[in-house]
């Protein structure tokens, strides 16, 4: 990670209160800061922007976290290493999540409710850190 | 013949003519009585006959209302003699198992009945309710599924009596029924609270984040009481968190749906984690820990988020229920194939009355309410449940106002993963 040039991070939640703590956070830690509130329009923002990391909630509407990853590990343009973190309260189908998410490497899952933004933000440097 | 000789021998046939005449009077009023004893002997029997109609008719209405009666309750019911062939299945059962009378009756009820639990593991032959009710009394509340022959299944629930008849146990009867309703409504139940549990911690998230973003960065709020209560704020939140958290492991628990990532981990290392977790419970209570841990390494596939659920609740009710300076030890050692870890404490204890409901959902000792206002009563309905799912064990000794200590098994073989 160099220190001079900004490191972007793509945000994808759908809930507007959460999305601004993370916007404003990442903010205020430096980051270059890209946001959409659903699968569809952070897929579009992805490809366009090219962010350095992408940090994604699962359960959103049009459509969602997971579909949206797959899609751009489909698409040719996209740089497969770009880390992805989910971000979520989803724990229901957990298996499931888990399975697709541990398939698609880089890729990482988090529950939003025991984390702090802090904690976030550290994470997703950590992340970065470990990019090729 | 001289006249007087005539005259006596007619004289004599004259007296016996007279003899015979009388007896022959004696043997028609004899006969005479016997024919009217005879009409009444004939008159009682027809009486005796109509009564044994009668009671054949009473016998027979009897008998079917009876199987009427059989047919009419709307719970199966099977009985056997005392060897387990069946001898008795009334309607309800036929079309709860498919299967007619025809099909059943004279059969070993093993070879009609297939039963598995709701791992889908097969039922052994002892530990058929029947097997148990002819060798060891009632079985009941036993929830099972039936297969039936073309592998459809539905859950039952089962009660299974031996049948006494003087004193000797001549058979069994068992009576079940299909909650295949019961299972649904307790699952939309829990899918409720799944999905409640979710839409709950949205907001409780932002919360979180908000009272953080108070505290610290370049937006933060200086007045020390300000501080002090968005602190509050912020640990009620926490609160909540939890709250719904534990509330989805019950669900997901009732679900049947566990946490599932078999990774090899050393069962005693996750198990000192949780310890030095729980460290700062214990300093702030000036608590005395005692360790002893078993040296040796017990890798194992099994979800350390599972094990953790385990550790972490016994761990926090030893430090809830344990009064300031008050001692707590933990210690681990390996007893056949499992690993035997106990947790004690010189705390509040259980309440002799109430030890049999510990490990029910919700129930909270007295004692437990007085002391802690605002726990949930689940987190030892959650040790059992998955315990039981792996497979362990989990018991506990406890005197009131004396302290308590759990013990609890992880099987280190044959570990059933999902």
């Amino acid at each position: 990670m160099t220190k001079d040039k900004k490191q972007t991070i793509l945000i994808v939640e759908d809930e507007p209160a959460l999305l601004k703590a993370y916007v404003e956070q990442f903010t205020d830690e430096g980051f270059l800061v890209l946001s959409a509130s659903n699968g569809q329009e952070g897929y579009e923002k992805a490809l366009k922007g090219k962010p350095d990391i992408l940090l994604l909630d699962i359960l959103m509407p049009v459509m969602d976290g997971l579909t949206m990853m797959q899609n751009l590990r489909e698409n040719k343009a996209w740089d497969k290493t770009v880390p992805i973190v989910f971000l979520t309260n989803l724990s229901a189908n957990e298996e499931r999540i888990m399975k697709i998410i541990t398939e698609n490497k880089p890729a990482y899952y988090f529950s939003k409710s025991s984390l702090t933004l802090q904690a976030i933000v550290e994470t997703i440097k950590e992340k970065l850190a470990l990019r090729p | 013949m001289n006249k007087k000789n005539i005259n006596s021998s007619s004289d004599n046939v004259i007296l016996k003519l007279r003899h015979l005449a009388k007896e022959k009077e004696v043997v028609r009023i004899k006969l005479e009585t016997t024919a009217a004893k005879l009409a009444i002997i004939a008159k009682e029997k027809e009486a005796i006959r109509i009564k044994l109609e009668d009671t054949a008719k009473d016998l027979a209405r009897a008998k079917a209302t009876d199987e009427a009666m059989l047919d009419s309750i709307g719970d199966g019911v099977i009985a056997t003699d005392e060897k387990g062939i069946i001898m008795l299945i009334n309607k309800a059962a036929e079309k709860l198992i498919g299967k007619t009378n025809k099909n059943v009756i004279g059969n070993f009820f093993a070879d009609v009945s297939i039963l598995e639990d709701e791992n889908g593991m097969l039922i052994p032959l002892e530990k058929h309710p029947i097997s148990l009710a002819l060798t060891t009394g009632t079985a009941k509340d036993i929830i099972y599924y039936y297969i039936r022959k073309d592998s459809t299944k539905f859950p039952m629930a089962i009660i299974c009596s031996p049948i006494i008849l003087e004193g000797k146990v001549v058979g069994a009867i068992k009576v079940f029924r299909d909650i295949t309703q019961e299972k649904e409504i307790d699952r939309s139940k829990s899918e409720f609270v799944s999905v409640a549990s979710h839409q709950l911690k949205t907001p409780a998230t932002i919360v979180n984040f908000y009272t953080e973003k108070l505290l610290s960065g370049p937006n933060s709020v200086v007045s020390p009481k300000q501080i002090d209560y968005i602190n509050e704020i912020r640990n009620a939140n926490q609160r909540m968190i939890e709250i719904v958290n534990t509330l989805l492991s019950v669900s997901r628990i009732e679900m049947g749906i566990f946490p599932t990532d078999p990774m090899p981990v050393d069962v005693i290392e996750i198990f000192k984690n949780v310890v030095k977790e729980s460290r700062i419970n214990i300093d702030k209570k000036n608590l005395i820990l005692h360790e002893k841990y078993h040296r040796s390494k017990h890798m194992i596939p099994i979800d350390a988020l599972m094990l953790k659920m385990i550790f972490s609740n016994l761990m926090s009710n030893a430090i809830k229920y344990t009064s300031a300076g008050g001692k707590i030890s933990v210690e681990t050692s390996e007893v056949k194939d499992s690993l035997l870890i106990s947790i004690s404490d010189n705390g509040c204890g259980i309440p002799l009355n109430q030890q049999d409901k510990i490990f029910t959902k919700f129930f909270r000792s007295d004692n437990a309410r007085r002391q802690d206002t605002d726990g949930t009563g689940l987190g030892l309905y959650i040790v059992k449940s998955i315990l039981d799912h792996i497979r362990g064990k989990v018991w506990f000794s406890s005197k009131e106002k004396q302290g308590t200590s759990f013990y609890f098994t992880i099987p280190l073989n044959n570990l059933k993963l999902q």
